[in-house]
């Protein structure tokens, strides 16, 4: 109703101005007649007096009319301006709409993550995430992160078969040594996982093992990296043919490969040694082919008492220099040992040097045997689990993911999603967002909105997020629509949008040759037939020539 | 494919100033105090036809 008063209320000054003017021009006509026809000085001084009464009040009246017009372009100005602001304001909205369903989509990446990681359900992946956002504490714990420990628990999982035989606050603790002793989480969690399960030590124990280990490896300058692949290699077989312990057989492959040796060479030597009858034959073929005085029965006693590197070293030093053997000779020798010539060789130069470190490696051997948890505490506190760099990464991540776990029910976020939907829906509907917010110079697209501000403001909640849209409702613009993703829609109420007397033609996409039967594409058409008929098309009073040259910029879309 | 669209997003543009202007334009006629204003010309403009109509 209100459309139709105003309306009504232009038109019927126009009407009556209209009317004004007919009636003056009626008066001047009968004023012309009555000169003509020589009518009483009275008569045409009344009709001249009338006329002049009326050229007066019309004057005023049009002063008026003069002064509303302004105050008209006064307030149309202003109505501009504040629709342009409210529509890049509905362009704001936009951009945050848009980061939240990003944030929504992390949140739901994380939890199908962790739920295809575990193999379990969406609603487990949520509480498995949660108990590791507790570990991560908002960002303080810059040593791992989320994925880290996702991937110990994993390993975890594989180990222990049951789920309840570890908790997020182990593979944290594992995940932050595993990168301290710069090991991978697979063998740091077999490793401990057997120390567990095999030798009964407590999850702090073992994983206190593994930083005396390190300890005890660089004291007797071995690579721990080396030792654990061999152990991840050879290491279950060892330990099923020993019967060791993994704390021992860890220390035993130190001590071997510190020997030159392997696991596997210690299961040769003693296979030969430990079949007696064998074993003395072929150590007196070598002793009479070499002429030496060979006797592996200390080295059997000791393989006996499960010192297998003592036992490699009393091989070594019975067989002596072995530099100058003839083929028969080399043969013998391996027969005898279950030993090659070159890793003898290699184990004797090792020898040599070893005897210089000694006395730190008996320091670092008795704290391992001890399990001096004092000891490895400081060791660990000493190694940086992460560069710089890695470290500013984590505390992005661990704030990131901490926050997303906040937010963890598909249910609510099911409706945050539909409800960005709908806003996102309706302001695209409702007016042309971005290209208003490009006429206005404004980048509403580009909202500096960080991942973690919105997912902030994502986990305060559902009802948080429906009041913020409901503060914030687009402005109701009925008129010209542009779709914001660059297609063209000209939509509105009759009269609603009105074209310049230059203006001609409304046009879309297709000048490339794209296709399509879009209203646009049909709207394109008619410009090329135009054009094709040698008619001029304007813009604001440029030539659509020009524009499509980008020789100017038409009047009016700047 | 460029060409399309500059032409797309130019008369993108065009529209859309077009469209705000006249739903300013719209806006401003709504004003209570122009509306109040625009009856009384009109009103003296009817009064001073009435007047020329009987002389």
């Amino acid at each position: 109703m209100a459309k139709q008063d105003r309306k009504a209320d232009l038109s019927a000054l126009k009407a009556q101005e209209a009317r004004t003017e007919q009636l003056i021009k009626k008066h001047e006509s009968i004023l012309d007649l009555y000169v003509k026809q020589g009518k009483s000085a009275e008569d045409i001084n009344k009709k001249a007096k009338t006329l002049e009464n009326a050229y007066t009040r019309i004057a005023k009246i049009q002063g008026k009319v003069l002064g509303i017009e302004q105050d008209i372009s006064k307030e149309d100005s202003k109505q501009e301006k504040s629709l342009i602001r409210q529509a890049t304001s509905a362009g704001s909205i936009l951009a945050i709409t848009e980061k939240m369903k990003s944030a929504i989509g992390y949140i739901s990446t994380i939890q199908r993550n962790t739920a295809n990681t575990m193999g379990v359900t969406l609603n487990k992946a949520a509480k498995l995430n949660k108990e590791i956002a507790k570990e991560l504490k908002f960002g303080l714990e810059t040593q791992t992160n989320r994925e880290e420990i996702l991937h110990t628990m994993h390993e975890m999982d594989d180990v222990f078969k049951q789920s309840n035989m570890y908790s997020a606050n182990q593979a944290k603790d594992l995940a932050i040594v595993s990168n301290k002793l710069n090991i991978s989480k697979t063998e740091a969690v077999k490793l401990t996982g057997a120390m567990q399960l095999v030798d009964g030590a407590s999850s702090e124990t073992a994983t206190n093992t593994l930083v005396l280990a390190k300890n005890l490896a660089d004291a007797k300058g071995v690579k721990f990296g080396a030792v654990m692949k061999e152990i991840s290699k050879s290491g279950k077989d060892f330990a099923n043919w020993s019967g060791m312990s993994m704390k021992n057989m860890i220390r035993t492959t130190i001590e071997t490969r510190k020997m030159g040796f392997e696991l596997s060479d210690a299961m040769n030597v003693a296979n030969k040694l430990l079949d007696v009858e064998g074993s003395i034959e072929s150590q007196m073929k070598f002793n009479v082919l070499t002429g030496k005085q060979a006797n592996f029965d200390k080295a059997r006693a000791l393989m006996l008492e499960g010192k297998h590197a003592e036992a490699l070293n009393e091989v070594r030093d019975q067989v002596g220099d072995i530099s100058k053997l003839n083929i028969l000779e080399i043969k013998s020798l391996e027969e005898a040992t279950g030993l090659t010539r070159e890793k003898l060789m290699v184990s004797t130069s090792l020898a040599e040097n070893a005897a210089n470190e000694l006395n730190s490696a008996e320091g670092a051997t008795e704290a391992y045997e001890e399990g001096n948890a004092q000891l490895a505490e400081q060791l660990a506190s000493k190694e940086h689990a992460t560069t710089a760099v890695e470290m500013m990464e984590n505390a992005e991540k661990n704030i990131k993911d901490t926050l997303a776990t906040q937010l963890s029910d598909q249910k609510k976020m099911k409706s945050v999603m539909m409800g960005i939907q709908i806003v996102q829906g309706a302001i695209a509907a409702l007016s042309s967002v971005k290209a208003i917010a490009e006429l206005t110079a404004m980048s509403a697209m580009t909202v500096g909105i960080g991942m973690i501000a919105t997912l902030a403001a994502v986990s305060l909640g559902v009802a948080a997020l429906t009041g913020a849209f409901s503060k914030a409702k687009p402005p109701a613009i009925q008129d010209g629509i542009i779709g914001s993703d660059g297609g063209l829609l000209v939509s509105g109420p009759k009269g609603s949008i009105q074209l310049d007397k230059d203006d001609s033609i409304i046009a879309g996409t297709d000048l490339g040759g794209g296709g399509g039967s879009s209203a646009v594409a049909q709207k394109l058409d008619v410009v090329i037939q135009l054009l094709s008929q040698q008619r001029v098309l304007n813009v604001s009073g440029t030539q659509l020539a020009e524009v499509m040259d980008l020789e100017r910029i038409p009047v009016g879309m700047g | 494919m460029n060409l399309q669209k500059i032409v797309t997003g130019m008369l993108g543009l065009f529209f859309a100033k077009k469209g705000i202007k006249a739903l300013a334009k719209k806006k401003a006629l709504n004003n209570p105090k122009i509306q109040q204003r625009l009856k009384s010309i009109t009103a003296e403009f009817e009064q001073l036809n009435k007047e020329l109509e009987q002389d």
